[in-house]
């Protein structure tokens, strides 16, 4: 008896792997060829999705980032008669006078309307652009 | 004499404004002026001098009082009109839109 050969207990011949494997016809491993194929090409596609959801997300960021930088855009107002850059937001009026240049003991109004309004230092102004501002000395009283 | 830019920026708040003189006094003839009166704005012709008048560093002459602000207000006439002013010296010169916030500091 062949060393490979199974026998069951009556000692009677069973087929073993050879048998078995002869067994397998060619169209199994054909299957098995097309499942490698479908699963290469399937790699292939994930990669390429992969690939373009990392470009969308490069552009997403961009995007955020050119969002951010509108968020903080620079806008330019007028102080004194001379044009100042400073980026839009939400200022105390002390330190929006030392942004631009304006010496703390001076007084700062906006134009308003067609009227000048004084700005106390501790009050808050928002700046979106196109604003004026006249600067003086804090004089005259009652005399 | 205040310069053209100096008086565009006056034309910012008050269209109307013109440089006038008098006997070499100079003053900025300020038509329907809007005066922020606490949180209302009232209208008032106004003459704004630019040196001395009347022993003051610089006048704000308006055509009517306002009431309930200023002290010891007294007329003026100046260039053919009565104008009227309260006590309120020692504004520093300067651009007259520099000088004119400084006047309405006592209306407020």
């Amino acid at each position: 008896m062949n060393a490979d050969e199974l026998v069951n207990p009556r000692g009677q011949a069973v087929p073993g792997i050879e048998n078995r494997a002869s067994d397998c016809d060619e169209g199994a491993v054909e299957r098995a060829e097309e499942h490698v194929r479908t699963a290469a090409a399937e790699v292939r596609q994930a990669g390429a999705e992969i690939e373009h959801a990392e470009h969308d997300l490069e552009r997403a960021e961009a995007e955020l980032e050119e969002a951010e930088a509108d968020r903080r855009h620079k806008v330019e107002v007028t102080v004194d008669r001379s044009p100042k850059c400073v980026e839009a937001g939400e200022y105390t009026v002390s330190a929006f006078k030392e942004l631009v240049g304006v010496a703390a003991d001076r007084e700062l109004d906006i134009l308003k309307d067609g009227a000048l309004h004084p700005l106390e230092d501790d009050a808050k102004i928002a700046i979106h652009g196109c604003e004026v501002f006249v600067s003086h000395a804090r004089t005259g009283g009652s005399s | 004499m205040a310069s053209l830019d100096d008086l565009a920026e006056v034309k910012a708040v008050c269209p109307g404004a013109v440089y006038i003189s008098e006997g070499g006094s100079e003053f900025v003839d300020l038509p329907t002026l809007k005066i922020p009166v606490g949180d209302r704005v009232e209208t008032r012709d106004a003459l704004l001098s630019l040196n001395t008048h009347t022993g003051y560093t610089s006048r704000l002459y308006l055509s009517a009082p306002i009431a309930g602000r200023g002290q010891n207000w007294t007329s003026h006439m100046v260039l053919g009109r009565t104008w009227h002013t309260p006590s309120w010296n020692n504004v520093s010169p300067g651009r007259p839109i520099e000088m004119l916030p400084q006047h309405l500091k006592v209306y407020r």
